[in-house]
């Protein structure tokens, strides 16, 4: 247990997140094991909660700042506008403190809560990966709120954060293999580490990243799939292999990315259509053609359906190399190779940011 | 009451009499309904054989049936099983459970003997007890054909008469049973050939809006889902969906458990299937998944665990006598996975080699305890072994056949196997999910880190699901998060996540003192021997070795600890009273 709290602990540093020392991560067995000393009231949380695993995280900047002005309303609750968090988390809830009774109370009904002092409280029922992968969905889903609410109340972003927020440097792969593609796409925070999903075809057979695998930790997660699928195997696929599958069948390309980019998704959920009727439900079915930076925005939900993206992607993706998903993140192909694919997602990052940055800044 | 009838229906057959009843708010409220509800309810009479007058059946429908629900075409049937002498739940789905919430109520409890066969017929509120000497020798569908599609039907075939003590009751037209555990042999002790209901009362619901806004979450959830609605998921297949995969990881019980993969799998997987039959897709009431299938003349498409057992645990790739012993099994009330594996047994223990045609025959023996052979198999694998002084080559826990997870793959499948409260089952924690189906996250198949805590959550949630009722399939997406929404919608109540966490260990914690005071202890919270010193068959990039006991002890032992029980497996505070 300790192993892996240690483990992902790391990864919410690593991917910029969270402060390890300020930061309470506890998983249990038989008994509770933690980072540090705990009180005496988080230790006997586990005995009121069938969980498994609990993070109580303090953010670092950017997202400190971000959190904090996000709760400086009164609000009880915050209901994240990107397609996926709203997909698994539904909606935040606010606590006003961080204690026992409050986190109970709160994780009874959500798999994550913010507190006014700006902390994120999450619990994994598994492992203590889920608790880790809940944090770090969170903060993703506030990011990407804070801006969108921001520009669309016409708002300019402080220059306290804006300063913090970086352009992405490029990156030339070595061998250009898929387990190094996994790893820059999450070094490059392109993509959460548990999000996205990156797969190639060779010989009719579409080698695919495994459903809730880590893109930084690929090697014994890649799924092999006949194209004509004649094994079901791919049960264990990424949720989108069927668009991955169709995108192959439909056009030359031979390797696709899907990441998660945090200001391509901002990007595409700003809107200026007027009259339009669809509501909130933008995310489900956009009749509208939209582009950013040349690059078409579709709606689609994650899976299959009607509405889902498997409908949409690939139609889209015979007229380009990328196709973004509103809400959502963008899908990137290529005939040639993974580093194309990761070229492709960081100039439109850096567009999407710069552009945000350039023209709404205090 | 909303999401309840308010009324129960008691059959007594040695009297022929019947009452109607309230339901006890207090019941509902500690239990839920479906397993909750049938174990607390035949708490006070646990010790009492199988096969005696006394032990009841129940049939126990739960919040959600009936309702808008997703899923919520499912019931529990439970008594004690004459196979594993346990406390025992089926879930079954169908549309019994939806016929009899809609006749009135929210559970059947059936007592007594008949001195002929006899069967139900529950129209409306009017119960009747009548002959049923018609129809005995008569298989499941003659039996389905009599009463058409007017009535929804439960019904025990020849094995059940014939007491095999691995006898299913076999529901609607076939696809549905309530399989395991022997729970036809009670019926068929009790002389209860069938019991066919219907009925057309509404379910109140307490907040309509609410439960349309919590469903519409679960349908989002359901479509995300690879192993739901994916294009190789159980909607598109089944649950022959995982043969490949099972395969691949290599943990496909073959002969006996001998071996952990067997090379023409692919000969009856999914994609085999389609080929072979134009399948349609049916289901449950109320479900969207629809994970059954059928192929000409409705005839069922078995199910993976048949596929594995009746295919690689048999050494036979004949997608042909698969189909057939499926069909046979379905006509005669047997469970496959106990038919399969003790015929396994069997054919390891005595060395023969037969021609797969020679399933069917023995599959048939069993049914009709042909001779001396049908009638010692009719009893299971352990008790068969046990005769021949070979107690080791059951594959077994608690004497209930293991399904098609081989423990030595999945060590999650090794404890839950052994803690389980009703034996060797898949399904009280379904560790299968996160080891092998990495939802909702994977986690390491080779080791018992952690696996105490989530098997003791595990088993917590399923207990739940049993009980509200709904389907465990549903759970590759969805957690109790969205079904707290869905409960309190239907009921009014205010559950949520921990609160429902809170009746599931109540529930399992009431079934482990139930067997306790049936002997049960640590002993019997074990896997065969084979696992624990036997390699499974290994490749150049998996290892499957033999479990490490000292590791699986150890774990066993954390999850006593978490059930508070003792180093015996036994709880040591019990709830005074079941309700
Ligand atoms: S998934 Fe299958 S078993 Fe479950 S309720 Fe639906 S049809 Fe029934
Ligand atoms: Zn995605």
């Amino acid at each position: 247990m300790k192993r892996l709290i240690e483990k992902y602990l790391k990864k919410l540093e690593q991917q910029g997140l969270v402060n390890p020392k300020e930061t309470v991560f506890i998983a249990s067995d038989d008994r509770v094991y933690s980072n540090t000393r705990l009180s005496k009231s988080l230790v006997t949380i586990f005995d009121e909660m069938n969980i498994n695993s609990l993070i109580i995280a303090k953010p670092v900047e950017p997202y400190k700042k971000i959190i904090e002005s996000l709760v400086v309303s009164k609000d009880k609750v915050i209901i994240p506008q990107d397609c996926e968090t709203r997909t698994f988390f539904h909606d935040f809830p606010v606590i006003e403190k961080v204690n026992k009774q409050s986190i109970i109370q709160a994780l009874s009904k959500r798999k994550s809560a913010v507190s006014r002092d700006g902390r994120v409280v999450a619990y994994g029922m598994v492992s203590p990966e889920q608790a880790y992968i809940n944090i770090s969905s969170t903060f993703f889903s506030l990011f990407v709120k804070y801006f969108v609410d921001r520009i669309n109340l016409k708002e300019a972003i402080p220059k306290a954060i804006y300063n913090l927020i970086k352009e992405i440097q490029p990156l030339n792969l070595k061998e250009g293999s898929i387990f190094e593609a996994g790893k820059a796409l999450v070094s490059l925070r392109l993509v959460d580490s548990y999000f996205g999903n990156i797969s190639f075809i060779n010989d009719g057979l579409i080698h695919i990243s495994q459903t809730g695998s880590s893109l930084d930790e690929l090697e014994d997660t890649i799924v092999t799939v006949p194209l004509d699928m004649s094994s079901t195997n791919g049960i264990i696929a990424s949720s989108e292999f069927s668009t991955h599958r169709s995108v192959y069948l439909n056009t030359d390309f031979r390797y696709i990315i899907h990441g998660h980019p945090p200001f391509t998704v901002i990007q595409s959920m700003l809107c200026d259509e007027r009259d339009c009727v669809r509501g909130d439900m933008c995310y489900q079915s956009c009749k509208k053609e939209r582009y950013f930076a040349g690059i078409p925005i579709v709606s689609g939900e994650i899976g299959t359906g009607t509405n889902a993206l498997v409908n949409t992607v690939p139609n889209a993706m015979k007229q380009s190399n990328a196709v973004i998903v509103y809400g959502h993140g963008i899908f990137v192909a290529s005939k040639e190779g993974f580093q194309q694919c990761l070229d492709e997602i960081i100039r439109i990052e850096n567009t999407a940011l710069m552009d945000i940055l350039r023209t709404k800044r205090s | 009451m909303f999401g309840y009838t308010g009324k129960n229906l008691k059959i007594d057959l040695t009297t022929k009499s019947f009452e109607i009843f309230d339901t006890d708010e207090v019941l509902c409220k500690r239990y839920l309904g479906g397993r909750g509800f049938g174990v607390s309810i035949i708490s006070d009479r646990i010790t009492k054989d199988p096969f005696s007058e006394e032990i009841p059946i129940i049939f126990a429908t739960g919040p959600l049936l009936a309702t808008p629900s997703v899923t919520s075409g499912r019931m529990s049937v439970i008594s004690r099983s004459p196979l594993t002498n346990t406390v025992f739940d089926s879930s079954v789905g169908g549309r019994f459970g939806t016929s009899l919430k809609k006749a009135g109520f929210d559970y059947l409890e059936i007592v007594g003997m008949s001195d002929k066969w006899v069967g139900i017929v529950i129209d409306g509120g009017l119960v009747r007890i009548e002959d049923g000497t018609w129809a005995s020798g008569l298989n499941t569908k003659q039996v389905f054909e009599h009463f058409k599609d007017k009535y929804s039907t439960a019904v025990i075939g020849i094995a059940g008469e014939n007491l095999v003590r691995f006898a299913s009751i076999v529901f609607d037209n076939g696809h549905y049973h309530a399989g395991r555990g022997g729970l036809g042999a009670v019926m068929g002790y009790k002389r209860l050939k069938y019991i066919a209901v219907r009925g057309d009362n509404p379910i109140q619901i307490h907040h309509p809006d609410s439960l349309k806004t919590a469903v519409k979450d679960v349908m989002r959830l359901l479509r995300a889902s690879p192993a739901i609605y994916g294009e190789f998921g159980l909607h598109r297949y089944g649950t022959a969906c995982l043969v490949d995969v099972i395969h691949a990881k290599r943990l496909e019980p073959t002969e006996n458990f001998k071996k952990t993969f067997f090379e023409h799998s692919s000969r009856y997987s999914a994609y085999a299937i389609n080929h072979n039959y134009k399948s349609i897709s049916s289901g449950c009431n109320g479900c969207p998944i629809l994970c059954k299938k059928t192929g000409k003349d409705e005839m069922p498409i078995p199910e993976y665990e048949t596929l594995s057992h009746f295919g690689a645990l048999n050494c036979n790739y004949s997608l042909e006598i698969i189909t057939e012993a499926n069909r046979l099994c379905n006509l005669y009330g047997l469970d496959t996975i106990s038919t399969a594996s003790t015929i396994a047994c069997y054919k390891e223990i005595s060395g023969q080699v037969f021609e797969p045609k020679g399933i069917l025959q023995l599959i048939h023996d069993i049914a009709h305890r042909n001779g001396n052979l049908g009638f010692i198999l009719g009893e299971g694998s352990l008790r068969y072994a046990d005769s021949v002084g070979m107690r080791h080559l059951s594959m077994s826990v608690k004497g209930l056949e293991l399904p098609a997870y081989d423990p030595r793959g999945s060590y999650g499948m090794a404890l839950g196997y052994a803690v389980s409260n009703r034996g060797g089952c898949h399904l009280r924690a379904y560790p299968i999910s996160h080891e092998i189906l990495r939802k909702p996250v994977a986690t390491d198949r080779f080791s018992f880190e952690g696996k105490a805590r989530i098997i003791k959550i595990a088993e917590d949630t399923n207990a739940i699901i049993d009980s509200l009722t709904a389907c465990k399939f549903i759970f590759f997406a969805v957690s109790l998060e969205e079904f707290a929404n869905i409960l309190n919608a239907v009921t009014g109540l205010t559950h949520n996540v921990q609160s429902l966490l809170e009746i599931g260990d109540r529930i399992c914690r009431l079934e482990r003192v139930l067997n306790n005071k049936n002997g049960f202890t640590s002993k019997d919270d074990d896997l065969p021997q084979r696992f624990f010193e036997e390699e499974g068959s290994s490749s150049k990039n998996v290892k499957i070795r033999p479990i490490n006991r000292q590791d699986f002890l150890d774990a066993r032992g954390r999850y006593y600890t978490l059930r508070g029980a003792d180093k015996q497996g036994r709880i040591i505070i019990a709830d005074e009273k079941a309700h």
